[in-house]
């Protein structure tokens, strides 16, 4: 009897487990969802119209996309928050250039992933997406700084096209200015562009000093070189500009606020990204290089680029949705469609898209000049804020440009190698 | 179910067994509530995340409204186009934003960590909020720039910026309406969940339960039944019904006690039977006994004279002394039956039985022989015995030849002494052949006997038995073939009283000259008695019964002595001698009997076993002239 009753206990608790297991059963795995951080409402809702309904629907992979605001170096702050938390969440980033390889060491290595269809992007560009051997990152879409002009009003005064030259500018803002405003438009200026202090004017003044040979903040060993004479030079150009063709509040202009400013009538010319800027109603706008110093053009070259946290829960499908995103298709349809630059060397000179973006011939490659961020590495953040603080000082009159400029190369000289350890006391 | 002798020693006591089973199933009843508790963990972590997001949403909304505020304040300011007083406003104005953020603003950042997706969301907003200073700097640089314009529009396009945050704030409220279907559905989940976790303990206790109930009242019910079995079989008679019960519960011991009460029972009925059989033969024996004795003592009695009279060289004085020899030996025959029957005349003494056994030892072992080795182990501090010696001797006489018939070819006879528990045990064992069961159980009745016809009477053990009860006590057998046998009369302790003198009476002359009046129903054995009285000298009175003798000497004139049966057709021994006494006191009487009840008739006096002889009735009627003349009865 003894044994008998042990195994109907025995069977019943078996019972109990089973009917247990059934009725707490798991619910079947969830479908995988990558979240990726960096695109505002709009770009959110374009991105997901034209290509990420399409990957759910083929992947049956579904995309979160966490709305972002803020400048540049903002979103750079938040991911190094979050991945020196390692938060699997999110798995994927939209970063600028500048950014990629202060974090390299938080991202996945996309190499095994990639394969000859994944290369192709413009050289200096994909330079900043490796690490090494690794690959980071890979390239969105590109921005240029571009001048946008008002056709009409060169037109108007009797100019067959764009200026050439900085000088040039100078000559054809400060004389469309002068009769715009006797034609009652008291508040007409010739030229705006980002003054305010923050990365947009890093990108300015970089060109204005680039233009004028006076190098690119760091050179390739990391070390100041802006106290150049072509760097005063562009600098003491620029400050000419402030009250004479571009309104002193231009000192706090940022993109938003200088294409408003042309959108409102209010300027001829326009520094900005090769994005179209529309003009007042009636006029017609242009987009052409930007002007040449004595040096020649100098064109930042920016872009934002994908990269996937190594704290993904999914890295496979992360991958996978870079790869796509990146890849010819979609850059070319965007670049078609919305008006992204591709970063392909192949799309540069596509029929198809120099029909849809005529500027994009401008970004031949070796053309755009880059922000020292490979030198900088890790201090491209410190790096930029000093070199526009700086900058902003002497624009704003604070500062003599040259003294500005003093500062700022003792300012940007990379932290002395640390003292050798103390010898062991005997 | 079959019980082998490892699951009955596994076998746990009634109470452990309800114990363990309520306990299992108290057990299970409360597994399945921590089951259903546990089962509404899921319900209160979602519950938990519901709060969170909502707290975010709450911060997240304070925030925006914060920034809303802020914007506002400043646009209404930027009518003034006054840069300076533009300028101090935009200065509180951050001050104040900046307090009304502070709180949100910890919350934002105290939950974002863990949140996910949602946390990221909140980062995104506290990124938005931390742009607001330089928002403050830049609307400021473009007062003081008199860029009131772009001023209007940059706090026109941070309302669009308020538009994203609006934006956040929708996604994070769909996250925190997701959050609040999938708590309605964890707790609907975990009511399911506990419902069943519930039934399914409740189910299975019931499950358990009856069968652990099943389980132990079968295992109770069983051995009851068995027992209750047993009980009816015994109650009908059938003593040999034993229940099958093993193991060490409660319910098996009471089944042991009722084993060996079942096994006291039938060992009890054997001897009742058997008592009553003995009692049966005993009435017989004692009844033929005494009509022989009377034939006896008058056989006897007269060849006796026969014998005293005959010359020695007569040849007729052969036949004479072979007739008396005969007769003699039917006299014992008589005697022995009447001890089996109990009804032989004993003089009880307190006796020390190993005073017995050693007087009787050298008797014995000529009796046994060379072959047999006497043995004798008399036990210390034995209690006294209230017993007739001779008697006890001539059952340790017959118990002794018995041993050393079963032991032809020699052995060892043992006596043995002990104490016992209120009294004394005499044991005598042999290493002979012993007997079986049937013999042993037959051994006391009288005439049975595994002896060639002629060897033995078959009154030995039974004389043994009758001496033995009669002194109070009983008599057992232990024996199996081969085995030998061992016979152990248990004696009661004597009540202590002063051991009566056994100093044997003066041996007087027999001859005397007194009346005698002889009181007899029996005209043979009252002949016999006169005639051998006479012959003494004795001057002789007789009487049929006592009612003549009342009526011819009414007063007992000129009689010295009353020699009277005790049993008689009509008025009897005692009754006669008391209604004598009355009208002369200090009458001597001798009583004369072949029961032993005649003690118990009420006679006190001397006593006179039949059958006598002439000598032995010459000498008891000196005794009793010799004796104290009793004091008057008591008138009744």
């Amino acid at each position: 009897v003894g044994r008998a009753r042990w195994v109907v206990v025995a069977n019943s608790l078996a019972a109990l487990a089973l009917a247990w297991a059934a009725c707490a059963k798991a619910p079947p795995p969830a479908a995988v969802t990558l979240t990726l951080n960096g695109l505002n409402f709009n770009r959110g809702a374009q991105l997901r119209e034209d290509v990420l309904d399409g990957f759910t629907h083929e992947t049956g992979i579904r995309v979160a996309l966490i709305p972002t605001w803020g400048t540049s170096s903002q979103q750079h702050d938040q991911a190094r928050r979050l991945l020196e938390r390692r938060s699997a969440t999110p798995d994927i980033f939209l970063l600028d250039i500048v950014w990629i390889g202060g974090l390299a060491s938080h991202l996945l290595d996309l190499a095994p992933f990639l394969d000859e269809e994944d290369g192709g992007h413009l050289p200096e560009l994909f330079a900043g997406d490796r690490d090494g051997a690794r690959v980071v990152a890979l390239p969105f879409y590109a921005s240029v700084g571009m001048l946008h002009y008002r056709q009409d009003l060169l037109e108007r005064y009797g100019y067959a096209g764009p200026p050439a030259t900085w000088d040039e500018l100078e000559a054809m803002a400060a004389r469309i200015q002068e009769g715009e405003r006797a034609r009652g438009r008291a508040e007409f200026w010739g030229y705006v562009f980002q003054g305010a202090a923050y990365e947009g004017l890093t990108c300015n003044a970089l060109e204005w000093q680039a233009s004028h040979g006076g190098g690119l903040v760091l050179d390739a060993s990391g070390q100041p070189s802006v106290v150049a004479p072509g760097a005063r030079r562009s600098l003491e150009r620029a400050r000419r500009w402030i009250g004479s063709i571009s309104p002193p509040g231009v000192l706090y202009y940022r993109e938003d606020d200088s294409a408003a400013a042309f959108q409102a009538g209010r300027a001829a010319f326009l520094r900005h990204w090769n994005v179209p800027v529309a003009g007042p109603a009636a006029s017609r706008v242009e987009v052409g290089p930007l002007p040449a110093g004595p040096s020649g053009r100098a064109q930042v070259l920016g872009g934002f680029h994908l990269a996937v946290s190594r704290y993904s829960a999914h890295p496979r499908e992360a991958a996978r949705l870079v790869r796509l995103l990146a890849g010819r298709d979609v850059q070319k349809q965007r670049a078609i469609l919305r008006g992204f630059l591709p970063t392909r060397t192949a799309l540069l000179a596509d029929p198809d898209v120099l029909a849809a973006m005529p500027q994009a011939s401008a970004l031949a490659p070796g053309r755009g000049i880059l922000r020292p961020s490979a030198a900088a590495g890790t201090r491209y953040a410190e790096v930029s804020r000093e070199y526009h603080a700086a900058i902003h000082a002497a624009l704003s009159g604070t500062l003599a440009p040259e003294r500005a400029l003093a500062g700022l190369e003792a300012r940007l000289a990379p932290p002395a190698a640390p003292p050798p350890p103390p010898s062991p006391r005997p | 179910v079959t019980e082998g002798p490892a699951a009955a020693r596994r076998r746990l006591a009634i109470g452990t067994r309800l114990r363990l089973a309520f306990g299992s199933i108290l057990l299970l009843a409360l597994l399945g509530g921590l089951a259903a508790l546990w089962s509404l963990d899921h319900v209160r972590a979602q519950a938990r995340r519901v709060y969170e997001l909502e707290e975010g949403l709450a911060a997240t909304l304070r925030l925006h409204n914060a920034v809303l505020v802020f914007t506002i304040e400043l646009r209404r300011a930027a009518e003034t186009q006054d840069a300076a007083l533009f300028e101090e406003r935009a200065r509180r104005r951050l001050a104040a934003f900046q307090a009304q953020t502070r709180e949100p603003k910890a919350v934002a950042r105290r939950l974002a960590p863990g949140g996910g997706t949602h946390g990221v969301i909140l980062e995104n907003v506290l990124d938005l909020i931390d742009t607001v200073p330089e928002l403050a700097d830049d609307v400021t640089g473009l007062a003081r720039a008199g860029d009131w314009v772009t001023l209007r529009e940059r706090l026109g396009a941070q309302a669009d910026a308020e538009g994203l945050v609006s934006g956040l704030v929708r996604e994070v409220d769909r996250e925190v309406a997701e959050a609040r279907l999938r708590l309605l559905d964890e707790v609907a989940a975990g009511q399911r969940r506990a419902v069943a976790a519930l039934a399914l303990a409740g189910g299975l206790a019931f499950l358990v339960a009856s069968v652990l109930g099943i389980l132990v009242t079968r295992s109770i019910t069983r051995p009851l039944d068995r027992l209750g079995t047993a009980a009816r079989a015994v109650a009908s008679g059938d003593f040999a019904h034993a229940v099958d019960v093993e193991g060490p519960d409660e319910l098996a011991e009471l089944g042991r006690g009722f084993n060996r009460m079942a096994a006291e029972l039938r060992t009890r009925e054997e001897r009742l039977v058997q008592s009553q059989k003995m009692e049966a033969v005993g009435r017989l024996a004692g009844g033929v006994a005494h009509d022989f004795n009377n034939l006896l003592t008058v056989i006897n009695g007269y060849a006796h004279l026969l014998v005293g009279r005959l010359p020695a060289a007569d040849p007729n004085r052969r036949v004479a002394e072979k007739m008396l020899q005969a007769g003699e030996r039917a006299a014992d025959l008589t005697r022995r039956l009447l001890s089996f029957s109990r009804k032989q005349m004993v003089q009880p003494a307190v006796l020390d039985l190993n005073d017995v056994v050693r007087d009787a030892e050298s008797m014995l072992r000529r009796l046994i022989g060379e072959e047999v080795r006497l043995r004798c182990e008399l036990g210390d501090g034995l209690a006294r015995v209230e017993a007739d010696r001779s008697q006890i001797q001539l059952a340790i006489l017959n118990l002794a030849l018995n041993a050393r018939d079963a032991m032809p070819a020699g052995g060892e006879l043992l006596i043995r002494t002990a104490p016992d528990r209120d009294g004394v045990v005499l044991e005598v064992t042999d290493d002979g052949v012993g007997m079986d069961e049937e013999t042993r159980r037959r051994a006391f009745e009288p005439f049975f006997t595994t002896k060639e016809p002629g060897k033995g009477t078959g009154l030995g053990l039974s004389s043994v038995y009758g001496i033995v009860r009669q002194a109070g006590g009983e008599v057992t057998l232990e024996s199996a073939p081969g085995r030998g046998t061992r016979a152990r009369i248990r004696l009661p302790r004597a009540e202590e009283r002063a051991a009566p003198s056994e100093a044997e009476p003066e041996r007087a002359s027999p001859r005397g000259g007194e009346t005698i009046l002889v009181v007899e129903d029996e005209p043979e054995v009252r002949e016999l008695a006169a005639h051998a009285l006479r012959g003494f000298g004795y001057r002789v009175l007789e009487a049929r019964s006592g009612e003549e003798a009342l009526a011819r000497w009414p007063r007992a004139d000129g009689v010295d002595l009353l020699l009277t049966d005790v049993v008689m057709g009509g008025m009897r021994g005692p009754e006669l001698a008391a209604r004598m006494r009355a009208a002369r006191p200090g009458l001597r009487v001798l009583y004369v009997s072949g029961y032993a009840e005649a003690e118990s008739e009420g006679a006190a006096g001397v006593f006179l076993a039949k059958p006598f002889r002439p000598e032995a009735l010459a000498a008891r009627v000196r005794e009793a002239l010799a004796a104290p003349v009793p004091a008057p009865e008591p008138p009744d």
